[in-house]
């Protein structure tokens, strides 16, 4: 279990120390298990982008954003989706977000409320929609978080069949 | 090209695929010019591939999101078959941008329609009788119901049969069923004393038909790989083949319609989209389904049907606004047993307003369009405030339990909205002169975007669905792609293009089938008139051609 996930639980803003957080988030997927390497971060920044997903999309009784490795949606995404603009951009959030942020989990909440300034702000929505879009389109968060079970074929399409919606 | 046919066809969407089918199977001989390349939906497609195994998750590179920035029905599963912007450039005046979004490929927007097909009736075709406004249609509902009924037999339709005035039933199909959150606004709408019904859909649900039926995939405007949804590229144009006496010519891009020295059309002038040459084919008669404005843009080009001065004016289409989004807290945390977004549709709320009693704010009205469940990606999430594990969880409750609803809102032809040929000289790739659009909302429209709002919030507030979203405010014109008028038929040479047959006043063997001919938008979806009217025109045009009256003047 994700000591991690347990803290967000109740979206309590303890503030968590830089080293304290790195001991409770596992890392082993960017740490490489298999030969990935980031096209677009440094090891660093990927395995910053892998806490911070987490801590956005953790691991519940369902798989989080590090289960779904989301880090290399976002690192895909950055060296192929994105504009130069886009991608000047997130990049210097994440440096700037490094360099200035002992707490992530208190630090993200103080960002989402704009208190930050305008720059915390944009930083964590481009990367709250980016683990969103990278996690709910990830095998793990379509079929076991959301437990899809579209774009298959079915012979017929039941419909409302429960008599208290009628 | 050498030869000569009987009739040249330009298009071969809804419009010109069922002209190029009616004269075919009547015994015409026809070439059918299409602007685009072909290109089967039935295996062009990227249905049954899940979204994390494509590139970037089925999202557009940024390259490509430039190349269909304008084109903004163009997404990663579709813009094989969506015209890229640069190909065919447009201008419209300094702050009032116009969105025309065009497929140049055999079937044309038919691959990706959204597929509701819904007659008009009297209270459309004698509106102006009514309140004033513009001008009556020259035809009436029993002139066009035969031919209605004759396309939903054609293109399969599913629906119910409601006994509604202003939505007059047709021949259909069983019904898809409304999903739980259907249900949910329907209790909703009649606690208002509106109703809300499955969508009439060319979607076949039924196995003894000429096409497979529906297998409930989902996401039809990513392109259907059975062809259970209606397009002209998968019925009109091989039903057409099959008669032997069609001639289909790809990326062929008309710039004019040619005519003999007594003003009749002789012949049609394109040009070949790879060698850019020009070229030229002949034929006793010419049909245009080109698209409203393609169609008047040839004209324009042609300069012909002038006679008038109604040629490029009465641009209509719908405003597309009050966008609702909510859930139903009843189906919070509700996962269906089935994929609910396997629906090929929507449901739909028919026009309420004007109809039997008179509104006073506004004239003519609009309808909504609801859809509800699970979607594939769970756009809401990005609108929720917070993150962690509670946020996690609060996405997966809303998932099976969000509703949204959508307009259609007529909007009246007005003397400002129009189109012409582009004064500063605009042309295309293959020099033919581009059109200048001038569309914009006028006081009518936006006091009935207003009460679309309204009622929205009152529907929403009725069924006890939490709001969760709202986009109040219109999307830019052209944003329905439903863009009607340019050209519109009338008894009056006078006042206007096309007689009652959507034959031109000027140039007796000249016809135009497609949404160019409309007097009116209507509240309702313009592709099954747009068909009826097709095939209306393609039999008065062969009676006219065996009684050798095609040459004659009135």
């Amino acid at each position: 279990m994700h000591a991690a996930s347990i803290e967000l639980e109740n979206m309590s803003y303890r503030i968590l120390q830089r080293r304290e957080i790195l001991t409770l988030i596992p890392v082993s997927s960017v740490t490489g298990q298999d030969a990935w390497k980031p096209e677009a971060l440094t090891a660093d920044q990927a395995r910053l982008v892998d806490q911070l997903s987490e801590i956005i999309l953790p691991r519940t009784d369902t798989p989080g954003a590090s289960d779904a490795k989301v880090y290399r949606y976002i690192d895909k995404m950055l060296k192929d989706g994105m504009t130069e603009a886009e991608r000047t951009e997130f990049l210097r959030g994440l440096e700037w977000f490094a360099g200035g942020n002992s707490g992530f989990t208190a630090a993200l909440t103080a960002m989402s409320k704009g208190e930050r300034g305008a720059e915390g702000l944009r930083f964590f929505r481009r990367m709250k929609d980016l683990t969103l879009r990278g996690y709910y389109t990830s095998r793990e968060g379509l079929l076991q978080e959301l437990e899809y079970k579209g774009n298959g074929v079915y012979t017929a399409f039941p419909g409302c069949t429960h008599p208290e919606h009628k | 090209m050498t030869g000569h046919w009987d009739v040249i066809v330009v298009g071969s969407g809804a419009a010109g695929g069922m002209a190029a089918y009616q004269l075919t199977k009547a015994g015409a001989k026809v070439l059918l010019l299409e602007a685009g390349p072909d290109k089967d939906p039935r295996r062009e497609n990227l249905r049954h591939r899940m979204v994390y195994d494509l590139p970037l998750r089925g999202a557009m590179s940024p390259q490509e999101r430039d190349r269909w920035r304008i084109n903004k029905s163009a997404n990663f599963y579709n813009k094989h078959v969506m015209l890229e912007d640069a190909e065919e450039p447009y201008s419209t005046p300094e702050g009032k941008p116009f969105t025309w979004v065009r497929s140049r490929v055999v079937g044309g927007k038919t691959l990706h329609w959204g597929r509701l097909s819904l007659r008009f009736s009297d209270l459309d075709f004698q509106a102006a009788s009514r309140d004033g406004h513009g001008v009556d249609w020259p035809i009436r509902y029993r002139d066009i119901e035969p031919y209605y009924a004759h396309v939903e037999r054609l293109i399969g339709v599913c629906g119910t049969r409601e006994g509604l005035p202003q939505l007059p039933d047709g021949v259909y199909q069983p019904a898809v069923p409304l999903r739980c959150g259907e249900q949910v606004l329907r209790r909703g709408c009649e606690k208002l004393g509106l109703r809300l019904i499955p969508g009439r859909m060319a979607v076949v649900t039924r196995k003894d038909f000429n096409r497979p039926p529906c297998h409930y995939c989902g996401y039809c405007n990513r392109l259907c790989c059975t062809g259970a949804m209606f397009s002209s590229r998968v019925s009109f144009i091989p039903w057409a083949m099959k008669t032997g006496r069609l001639t289909l010519r790809t990326n062929a891009i008309v710039r004019a319609v040619l005519t003999d020295r007594e003003g009749f059309a002789r012949a049609v002038a394109f040009a070949d989209r790879n060698t850019k040459r020009e070229e030229e084919a002949r034929a006793s008669a010419v049909v245009l389904g080109a698209s409203a404005l393609e169609s008047t843009r040839i004209l324009l080009n042609s300069r012909l049907c002038g006679s008038s001065g109604e040629l490029g004016r009465n641009l209509t289409e719908h405003s597309m606004a009050a966008k609702i989004t909510g859930f139903a807290p009843q189906l919070t945390g509700k996962m269906p047993s089935y994929a609910e977004d396997g629906h090929p549709g929507f449901s739909y709320v028919p026009q309420f307003q004007n109809v039997a009693a008179r509104e006073r704010e506004f004239i003519r009205g609009y309808s909504f369009e609801c859809s509800s469940g699970v979607s594939e990606y769970p756009g809401f999430a990005h609108g929720l405030d917070g993150f962690g594990a509670a946020f996690k969880k609060r996405v997966k409750q809303l998932y099976p339990a969000m509703i949204t609803m959508e307009t259609n809102g007529e909007v009246l032809t007005r003397k400002e909205n129009f189109v012409e040929i582009d004064p500063d000289g605009l042309k295309d790739p293959y020099g033919i002169p581009c059109l200048r659009i001038h569309m914009s909302f006028g006081g009518n429209d936006r006091k009935m975007i207003e009460h679309m709002n309204q009622k929205a919030q009152e529907i929403f507030e009725a069924a006890g669905i939490e709001v969760l979203s709202r986009e109040p405010d219109p999307k830019p014109p052209g944003w329905s792609i439903h863009e009607v008028g340019t050209a519109r038929m009338g008894n009056d040479p006078k006042t206007s293009v096309l007689d009652r047959f959507n034959r031109a006043h000027d140039v007796p063997n000249l016809f135009v089938t497609d949404g160019a001919a409309f007097c009116s938008a209507t509240a309702l979806e313009p592709t099954l008139t747009i068909m009826a009217l097709a095939a209306r025109a393609s039999d008065h045009l062969m009676a006219l051609s065996r009684r050798r009256e095609l040459r004659k003047r009135a």
